[in-house]
């Protein structure tokens, strides 16, 4: 069926579908299982004059705020409907959306609310999957049947995880480099039809179907800067210890800023977008009961080590125009960063470094990562003592 | 005689919550001369009217929409801060603070911010020696919540009490140790001899102590949640109309009790007044979560563990005879159990114990023994009291789990731990 609600993603990172472009963009929301579509983008025949975008790093927070100058250059008024795509949980401290200086109603879906929105749609897809492989479905439904035997049988559920794992060999689905239990674990959410684990997202990015996915239609794929390179990397943190404070914000899950605005014809308007977000530090969860303590905030916040990522959504292409981003980043003064595309240190202000950059025609989303100043330091500079 | 044990795993799966409650009028946001958070202030402002309204969420959430009809009784516009306090946080689906429906403007004050601002204050202060401001306001913050958490009592849904929060369950998970606030502020202007409608809505996500593999554990496991009147600043001159509604196969306890009014569009609907109470616990999941309760058992070999929860069936334990069936295994042979018509049979090697639904008698290898209570059959389970659920399953599952153990036992002993959290079992022998 379809919703022919009309969204509109905008700004800053709003919006944001990954294959076509970036920043900001009207859409169609559509819940067919039978097509996989989600989000699909609509063109506005608004026009985004220009953008101020100013990130202040707050260590463990990041503060966002954006403004837009927009404006309906024709003759009808424009109503739009926006969704405003955050990689991850935004933590919404004051009231989030103002359109011309005046506070806007606004709804906002949690990582977990739009992943549970598309999960028929996703939960579709992996059944499709499924029927490539019946041997492995019936293998897996014995191994589910094991795991919720009343009482627990832990024998059964071995000798059942064994007889997956040979499946998984026999149908050369082991070549997807997926753990048995997280097959099973995507098997689970499958049968009971709710979003316990995300483990059906990476059976589907593991099996080359992951364009259902939130995360893939909003761009917002784990990626994150490599601080010594400035390489842009992919996927989830890796095994290697290393690197597990890699997570970034953009983990792959998006939160969703719904409001609207009507565009009056020949007018311009301003409209801005306020929000706090823990910056991301190594430890990501998409449910929000799992919050830091007080301790484990200040824990982040006196590690001087500690490297924080951030992703922020670049959009243009469903606007008729977009003009120039202004980019700010504030850092501590005990913080270095890094950034693509690249920002340009201008200087101390009200105690915090500063870096601008003017972005036109964005090709991709805004990566950054903070951190000490040793975090930025290769190994040879590192060995040599150097800053 | 000596007594050996088995622990019997605390099993039970609770939505942990939380206590939330009214807006408080405050001062301001840090009281520098007596170090505390929100200091309250007194304002005119009077409730005339108070509706709340609670609905548990996908996903462990409470979604609750409190809505003030405030009064002020002067001929003066009055202008109040509310603080409302947040236990562990909140998660705002919508503008959260809405006068006679429109938005209002507002700040949430994480407990990061608020010990940042707590230390910004202490600067430049008198401390303890070696106490640094940002030391001095962890300890401050800390004390402060933990006082106000403990002025609230969780409702134990099996035994229908009201405990402390740390004396609710045997295991309070980690977010009950932690137990932090945050704020929602804002500020409210009532004319003169006027009133508004202040409404406010917001959600708390819950935790969970364990993560269950099933379906029925894991999504509707008992929510708990206490809600707190502050009717200490805030002067209510009505009761608050209470409203909750939940899934249909959800039901509810709570303290002070209110009535069901029936399924209204698939969802259960339960109201009532709430009066001279100050707090309102409620605890909602499927009528057989809210009969567990954990059991924790004192006697038998060390290496042995059987995972049982009991369930409270008419004000006493019982345990199901599902659990039997977890006796043997792993090279010993394994108990079978068979739902009958009219009970319930056990069988383990050689032996075999039938179980009559409502008869006080069993029958041992043929023979007739006694019960301590009838089995019960609900839910298409059998359930044995859990004195002779201990006394038969260690009967069998002497022989299969412990070998050549002693299984003679001189007296098995039931009883309610002091504290209202879970059963006691003890074995002499």
């Amino acid at each position: 069926m379809r919703v022919r609600e009309w969204f509109w993603t905008g700004g800053l990172w709003l919006l944001t579908a990954a294959p076509v472009g970036s920043n900001g963009e009207s859409v169609w929301i559509e819940h067919d299982p039978r097509t996989g579509v989600i989000y699909p983008m609509r063109k506005s025949v608004a026009e985004v004059r220009r953008q101020k975008l100013v990130i202040r790093f707050d260590p463990p927070f990041a503060r966002i705020q954006t403004e837009y100058v927009l404006y309906n250059p024709t003759s009808r008024p424009e109503r739009l409907h926006i969704a405003f795509a955050i990689p991850g949980n935004a933590t919404l401290t004051r009231p989030p959306v103002f359109f011309d200086g005046k506070m806007l109603s606004w709804r906002y879906q949690s990582v977990s609310e739009v992943y549970r929105e598309v999960f028929p749609v996703i939960r579709t897809r992996f059944e499709q999957v499924l029927k490539r492989y019946p041997l492995l479905r019936q293998a897996l439904e014995r191994a589910y049947q094991a795991s919720n035997a009343k009482p627990y049988d832990n024998d059964a559920l071995a000798r059942a995880q064994d007889a997956l794992e040979q499946v998984l060999k026999k149908t050369g689905c082991d070549r997807f480099d997926l753990a048995v239990d997280e097959w099973l674990d995507a098997y689970r959410d499958y049968q009971l039809g709710e979003v316990s684990s995300r483990a059906i997202e990476r059976v589907l990015i593991a099996v080359g179907e992951h364009k259902v996915l939130p995360a893939y239609r909003w761009n917002a794929l784990p990626r994150y800067l490599d601080p010594r390179t400035g390489a842009l990397r992919e996927g989830w943190s890796t095994e290697h210890s290393e690197e597990i404070e890699y997570a970034s914000s953009a983990y792959g899950a998006v939160s969703l800023l719904h409001f609207e605005i009507t565009l009056q014809p020949r007018q311009q308007h301003g409209l801005r977008v306020q929000y706090e977000q823990l910056a991301g530090h190594g430890y990501w969860t998409m449910d929000l009961a799992d919050r830091l303590t007080l301790s484990d905030y200040l824990h982040l916040q006196e590690n001087p080590s500690q490297r924080y990522d951030l992703t922020y959504l670049l959009r243009t292409q469903s606007w008729a125009k977009y003009g120039a981003i202004d980019i700010e980043v504030y850092i501590p003064p005990d913080r270095r960063l890094r950034t693509r595309p690249a920002t340009r240190y201008v200087g101390v202000q009200n105690g915090m470094r500063r870096y601008t950059a003017r972005i036109t025609n964005p090709r991709d989303n805004l990566y950054i990562v903070v951190g000490s100043p040793e975090l930025f330091r290769t190994h040879e500079q590192a060995s040599q003592g150097e800053p | 005689m000596r007594t050996a044990g088995i622990l019997i795993a605390w099993s039970l799966t609770f939505a942990y919550l939380t206590a939330q409650g009214d807006p408080t009028p405050i001062s301001g946001i840090v009281d520098r001369e007596n170090r505390r958070l929100m200091p309250a202030a007194s304002t005119p402002l009077r409730v005339v009217q108070h509706r709340l309204t609670l609905r548990p969420e996908f996903n462990n959430s409470w979604r609750i929409e409190s809505s003030y009809r405030l009064h002020n009784p002067t001929d003066q516009p009055v202008q109040t801060r509310f603080a409302v306090p947040l236990e562990g946080g909140a998660f705002y689906a919508e503008p959260p603070v809405l006068l006679d429906g429109r938005a209002v403007e507002w700040l949430h004050l994480n407990r990061f911010h608020a010990w940042r601002a707590l230390a910004q204050a202490l600067q430049g202060m008198q401390l303890a020696s070696n106490l640094s401001p940002q030391s001095a306001a962890l300890e401050t913050y800390e004390k402060q919540c933990a006082e106000w958490a403990s002025q609230r009592r969780f409702l134990n849904a099996a035994l229908n009490t009201l405990t402390p929060p740390y004396k609710a369950f045997k295991s309070p998970p980690s977010g009950w140790r932690n137990i932090e606030y945050e704020w929602l502020i804002f500020t409210v202007s009532v004319p003169a001899r006027s009133e508004r409608t202040l409404t406010l809505r917001y959600q708390f996500v819950t935790e969970r102590a364990q993560t269950y593999t099933d379906a029925e554990e894991l999504w509707l496991a008992p929510v708990h949640l206490v809600y707190v009147r502050a009717t200490e600043r805030l002067a209510f001159d009505a009761p608050t109309q209470v409203r909750v509604i939940l899934p249909r196969p959800w039901t509810l306890r709570s303290h002070p009790p209110l009535q069901a009014r029936g399924v209204r569009n698939d969802e259960r609907v339960y109201e009532g007044a709430l009066r001279a109470a100050q707090q309102l616990a409620l605890v909602a999941g499927t009528p057989r979560d809210l009969r567990k309760i954990g059991v924790v058992g004192d006697a038998l070999p060390p290496t042995s563990v059987v995972d049982w929860e009991a369930e409270v069936l008419n004000g006493a334990p019982y345990v199901a005879t599902e659990w039997f069936a977890s006796i043997g295994g792993a090279g010993a042979p394994r108990a079978q159990l068979r739902l009958l018509r009219d009970g319930a049979e056990i069988k383990y090697a050689n032996h075999t114990l039938r179980l009559v639904d409502g008869s006080r008698r069993a029958l041992w290898n043929g023979n007739p023994v006694p019960l301590t209570a009838p089995p019960l059959r609900v839910d298409g389970r059998v359930y044995l009291h859990l004195r002779d659920f201990a006394f038969w399953i260690w009967q069998l599952g002497g022989e299969a789990l412990w070998g050549d153990y002693p299984r003679r036992i001189e007296q098995i002993t039931v009883r309610l731990h002091p504290d209202k959290t879970h059963y006691e079992v003890n074995w002499k022998r």
